[in-house]
């Protein structure tokens, strides 16, 4: 069965908990292009203004800098700081940001970590519009 | 019309066959959904980044896997990142690839990772060959004034 869409689609904006405020930011943390045009469109159909950082550590340079985000998605295996660690340190610093662990590993190794660490959710790469719909459903 | 419905339904056929094959799977899906008025090229935009990131990619894991002393931390690392583009676009086979090469090169199996590296080579440039076919039947669609079917 094919619908005849295409590239006149008309943007819908989900309706989600987290941005019926206005201004909901997100924070995309990869050091992955890809997961940043990918995450920002997703999260964008959410009514999220969305930023990226390539690593935990430049994440967590703009908490220290003041900025604050609603939800952060952030990926396991970066350079500099992996996601683990910045996690760890974000929720020592006190940021209650919603945080999004996100990996292309299956290992449930990777999503213990992240739980220990202190993510709000884990979910296996690739996010998609109904795993993200998931989650705002249940907070 | 009938030349657009003709090229739509040769569309509609040749993409159904990427699915069929297993070249693609429910994520190319999602992406596709995710085109719109506001980003008419996102499709086009994510995997030309995946074309861009995997041919370095795959320079990376010869260079490493050539090396006398192998780090197969790096080669975990260009597999892991590829496994994630891949997933990312819904390149099933590409992935699939990527998780057998884990195996090998968790096993320290330089012969094993060679192969892999070669099958990885031959997945990838099909569905970029499979991929490119596809921008150019909508590119003559667009061209003859219909929109793309959207499946679903």
């Amino acid at each position: 069965m094919t619908s005849q869409i295409g590239s006149s689609n008309v943007k819908k904006i989900i309706t989600c908990k987290m941005t019926t405020k206005k201004d909901a930011k997100a924070l995309i943390v990869d050091d992955d292009s890809m997961a940043h045009t990918l995450h920002k469109h997703l999260l964008s159909r959410f009514g999220f203004k969305t930023f990226t950082a390539e690593n935990g550590k430049q994440a967590i340079e703009l908490f220290r800098s003041g900025e604050h985000f609603d939800l952060i998605t952030m990926d396991f295996q970066m350079p500099v700081m992996d996601g683990i660690e910045a996690t760890k340190t974000l929720r020592d610093m006190g940021v209650d940001s919603k945080i999004l662990g996100v990996s292309a590993s299956d290992k449930s190794a990777v999503m213990e970590l992240f739980i220990e660490a202190g993510v709000d959710h884990f979910f296996t790469k690739p996010l998609t519009l109904d795993k993200l719909a998931r989650f705002f459903k249940n907070i | 019309m009938d030349v657009i419905n003709q090229l739509q339904r040769q569309y509609v056929d040749f993409l159904s066959s990427l699915y069929r094959e297993g070249l693609l799977d429910d994520q190319f899906l999602q992406i596709q959904k995710l085109q719109d008025e506001s980003n008419p090229e996102f499709v086009n935009e994510v995997v030309t980044l995946f074309f861009e990131d995997s041919e370095k990619l795959l320079h990376n894991l010869a260079i490493a896997l050539d090396q006398q002393l192998v780090d197969y931390k790096k080669v975990d690392a260009c597999v892991h990142q590829f496994k994630g583009s891949s997933s990312s676009i819904g390149a099933q086979r590409v992935r699939n690839i990527c998780v057998s090469f884990r195996t090998c090169y968790d096993a320290k199996n330089l012969e094993g990772c060679l192969r892999c590296l070669q099958q990885l080579k031959d997945e990838y440039y099909l569905v970029k060959n499979k991929l490119q076919t596809l921008f150019k039947l909508e590119q003559q669609i667009l061209a003859a004034g219909g929109v793309i079917p959207i499946m679903g």
